[in-house]
């Protein structure tokens, strides 16, 4: 009977423990962030049974935390922490010392009048919370419950324990000295461990309270990133301000290569590296995104771009026409699989090396020759060979030259799509839309020339059949948003980024258009209209905006905007040309013969500048 | 009696059992009314040289109250201007700057001629320094240094230029001391007034300084702006007065004015006049009694050279 009671006092105290520690947290304005339901005792919070319930309310009044002064300090201290303080110390007495001892009445007074003075409170703090607060916390009414029930199995152990203890002193018994001392013991090692547990929590509680913050941080930035790739628009208009590369065509000799039947199709080239997560994971979805996006409508070509790190990787400089580049033993033993199976075995292999990523001895590459069922003596001296290592070192070389630096990397018809976009879930179907409602647009039929051959979708199906079919035009660029989101973009960067290649198609050119602006453009020339040749700028300056000058600079005050601008020498040399009269080229002349520089240094000068006005609002705008 | 003069009897009553004092602190009158007598006292103490029997209509009245008692709501200060409440401490240390702080919102609208800048002021034999910039580069304790060498007060925190006059006005508030500054205002031989500890939210504890208690003809006189000073504090650093151009004195200048967008176009105007007339550095402080000296040299230097031209 006694350890049952101090069973269920230890249940009881674990209980109130729980739902104070619950409570605790809620103190730093985490009520909001977890209304809708994550725990079970908030849920109680949040039930339809009991739509009174404002545990927030009651927890935010004046009853719900304490101000205490540490030096200049106010330290607020939730009345839930004291109790959750209290409910601990009960559970850590009756789990290391059992029970007071009976013979003990100084002790079990003290205990019992703890317990009385801990309801009393209760009581004070029921009150308080329904009749002066006026609300009603579900929680709170557990705890005050699970006070009294304690409080009544601690009277129930008490009669219990005393006439168990009469019993036996009737009958000649009495307790042994020694246990008696034992029994102090553990008393005074129970209350120390209280305290250190009381404090305990108080530091816990603090930690807690940051760590919640920080996740909050944490949670609202990824929320943000994962906005941000839900928006169409905004990845839509990420991937349309890339610039259009060319990417050189693998040569003839290094690989078998194949063309997908379908002429039109999207062309995606993949930089991977097998020892990346990055590439691992997203190799793990790219077939079923693919083929949900562009369906059979697309080539894809898995290039390497093998990462500097120590292990797996050596630079070969021996019979190499690209020296000096680091390859992988996974690149390699890739590009000897296709060598000996064509691109069957290679995709077979591909994912081989994705699957054996955390081999713990490394990959074991005879074994996966094997499972790709190839010839394992052959695909080793393929590894070794010049043809395999050359293939990827140029993959390596052109990754270079477009100023790849992670993996990995995808082009989409000749643009890199970002990275947010790459993992976006509304990037690949709103891309392939977006091609094919721009071909819609522009009624022509997709027998663009493509520079990519590559993999289909379903290696099984393609086969080897098709090969060294390897056009040599760039892949024109397929589609767009609307005129307005990509021309913010585009229209500030600068122009040679751009490459855009001689050979466009008609396509190309009206899709370039729309893309850029670039109106004038003869779709059918893919040339500059000769009478769309610019008109040079003369910058005019806002008459409201206020100038003084300063010792050869000057202070300029745009009263609409309340902003200020600081001129040095040669900016107000500039800005007090901007009347209109001069254009650009004579102002830069003027520079130039004023201060002694080059024209070319001058013209770059005063367009810098010009643009900098332009965009603080200096001067008016051409219409 | 009927209701209506119960109600005037009630009014009458409330209004004769809440004290009121009036100050003028430079251009700047006040009412204070509070039921609080430990504030009370102490503003009257600190400001006791600027007491007055009526303020005028015009002045900033600042009522300072203790929300009443409730078992739903902590107890507060709350603190009002022109019946407005703008601030609720929950400390009584937190009272005495929240009504400068107060004061300081409200001196723009009482003053709209004027110019107010995040700076300090003094004036060395009619001449005014301006002293601006943000919160901690040491505008106060330097200010308090140069007045212990024989500058005079003009305003701290807050310096008013007049635009119809382009003079410094005085605007002797207690100068805000923070409590790092202490030991070294206490080198200096400046005693804080009074003991009770005030604890501003942005700078921590604070202590006031009266300048009449530095020497009795301490508040100087409207001055025209003669010196731009731009002081940092580097905790060691040698004191060093480096002259900048106009024009970066001017757009230093321009981001401490507190009421620039207000002003808009005459404001700036103001500000390049000022900046035209005035000698203008940076100031490197390190310790405050070679800094203050290193200042004091200067300004009586270039001022016995203008007054020669002159």
């Amino acid at each position: 009977m006694v350890r049952f009671l101090v069973f269920i006092i230890v249940v009881l105290a674990g209980s109130g423990a729980w739902v104070m520690g619950t409570l605790a947290t809620q103190h730093d304005g985490g009520w909001q962030a977890v209304a809708g339901g994550t725990g079970l005792l908030l849920r109680l919070c949040e039930s339809q049974t009991m739509p009174s319930a404002s545990c927030a309310d009651v927890v935010g009044s004046r009853w719900g935390s304490f101000d205490f002064h540490v030096g200049s300090r106010v330290v607020n201290v939730p009345t839930s922490l004291i109790g959750l303080g209290w409910f601990v110390s009960v559970a850590i007495w009756f789990t290391m010392v059992g029970r007071v001892p009976a013979w003990s009445r100084r002790l079990w007074r003290f205990v019992l009048l703890l317990s009385l003075g801990s309801v009393v409170i209760s009581v004070l703090f029921f009150v308080a919370m329904v009749f002066v607060v006026g609300g009603w916390c579900p929680l709170c009414a557990l705890a005050h419950a699970l006070n009294l029930g304690i409080f009544l199995a601690l009277v129930t152990l008490r009669r219990v324990s005393r006439s168990r203890n009469v019993r036996r002193t009737a009958g000649g018994l009495t307790d042994p000295p020694a246990v008696a001392r034992i029994q102090r013991r553990l008393s005074a090692a129970a209350f120390g461990t209280c305290c250190l547990a009381c404090l305990a929590m108080w530091f816990y509680f603090d930690a807690v309270s940051e760590a919640r913050r920080q996740w909050r941080k944490v949670f609202g930035m990824n929320q943000a990133v994962a906005a941000l790739q839900e928006d169409r628009g905004f990845v839509l208009r990420e991937y349309y301000a890339q610039p259009a590369v060319f990417i050189p065509p693998r040569s003839a000799s290094a690989s078998s290569q194949t063309t997908h039947p379908v002429a039109d199709a999207a062309q995606i080239v993949m930089f991977v590296d097998y020892d990346c997560t990055g590439c691992a994971c997203f190799e793990g979805r790219r077939e079923r995104v693919f083929r949900d996006a562009f369906g059979e409508n697309l080539r894809v070509e898995i290039r390497h771009l093998p990462l500097a790190r120590p292990q797996e990787r050596r630079t070969d400089n021996s019979a190499s026409t690209v020296p000096d580049l680091p390859v992988s033993q996974a690149a390699l033993a890739a590009e000897a699989a296709r060598l000996q199976g064509g691109d069957t075995a290679f995709m077979r292999m591909h994912r081989l090396l994705f699957e054996h990523r955390r081999d713990q001895r490394g990959r074991d590459y005879s074994r996966l020759a094997r499972e790709a069922g190839l010839d394992v003596s052959r695909f080793l001296a393929d590894m070794e060979s010049d043809a395999v290592r050359r293939t990827v070192q140029e993959d390596v070389a052109v990754a270079r030259q477009l100023g790849l630096t992670e993996a990995p990397a995808v082009f989409l018809n000749s643009r890199r799509v970002p990275d947010l976009c790459v993992n976006s879930p509304v990037f690949w179907p709103a891309v392939a839309d977006d091609a094919s409602d721009v071909w819609d647009r522009a009624g022509i039929s997709a027998a663009t020339p493509t520079f990519l051959s590559g993999l289909p979708m379903d290696d099984a199906e393609a086969g080897d059949d098709a090969e060294d079919d390897v056009p040599e035009a760039p892949a024109p660029l397929l589609s767009s948003t609307s005129v307005d989101e990509i021309s913010d973009t585009e229209l500030v960067g600068p122009p040679g980024e751009r490459r855009l290649e001689p050979q466009s198609s008609p396509a190309d050119s009206l899709l370039r258009n729309t893309l850029f602006g670039e109106h004038d453009m003869d779709p059918l020339s893919n040339t500059l209209a000769p009478d769309c040749s610019p008109v040079e700028r003369r910058p005019i300056r806002v008459d409201t905006v206020n100038v003084h000058e300063l010792d050869g600079e000057a202070l300029l005050f745009d009263p609409s905007t309340g902003d200020t601008h600081r001129l040095n020498e040669t900016a107000l040399f500039i800005w007090s040309r901007c009347d209109g009269s001069h254009g650009v080229a004579g102002i830069a002349s003027a520079l130039a013969d004023a201060y002694e520089v080059s024209e070319d240094e001058a013209r770059d000068h005063v367009q810098r500048i010009v643009q900098d006005f332009d965009e603080r609002g200096l001067l008016i705008t051409d219409e | 009696m009927n209701d209506a003069g119960a109600n005037r009897v009630g009014a009458n009553r409330t209004r004769t059992h809440v004290p009121t004092r009036h100050f003028r602190i430079g251009v700047v009158p006040i009412s204070l009314t509070t039921p609080i007598r430990p504030l009370m006292d102490e503003y009257a103490s600190l400001y006791r040289a600027y007491a007055r029997a009526d303020a005028g209509s015009s002045a900033i009245r600042l009522e300072v109250s203790r929300s009443p008692l409730s078992l739903r709501r902590r107890r507060r200060y709350r603190v009002a201007a022109n019946g407005r409440l703008q601030f609720e401490p929950s400390r009584f240390e937190e009272v005495l700057p929240y009504v400068e702080w107060t004061l300081n919102w409200h001196v723009p609208n009482l003053l709209p001629d004027c110019l107010q800048f995040h700076a300090s002021a003094v004036e060395v034999d009619g001449h005014g320094v301006i002293l601006p910039g943000e919160s901690g580069v040491g505008k106060s304790t330097l200010t308090a240094g140069l007045l212990a060498g024989g500058a005079r007060y003009l305003c701290d925190e807050f310096a008013l230029v007049d635009t119809r006059t382009a003079l410094l006005q005085p605007y002797p508030r207690a100068l805000c001391i923070k409590k790092a500054a202490h030991p070294v205002i206490r080198e200096l031989g400046l005693r804080l007034h009074g003991r009770r500890r005030h604890v501003k939210s942005t700078k921590g504890t604070v202590g006031f300084l009266d300048p009449l208690s530095v020497r009795p003809n301490a508040i100087g006189r409207p001055a025209p702006v003669r010196f731009i000073i731009f002081p940092r504090y580097i905790p060691g650093a040698d004191p060093a007065l480096v002259p900048i151009s106009r024009a970066e004195a001017a757009f230093s200048l321009l981001p401490t004015c507190f009421n620039l967008l207000r002003c808009a176009r005459p404001g700036v105007d103001m500000v390049a006049s000022l900046v035209r007339s005035a000698a203008c550095y940076r100031l490197v402080a390190g310790d405050l009694s070679r800094t203050c000296t290193r200042v004091l040299a200067l300004l009586r230097s270039e001022t016995a050279r203008s007054a020669r031209t002159a």
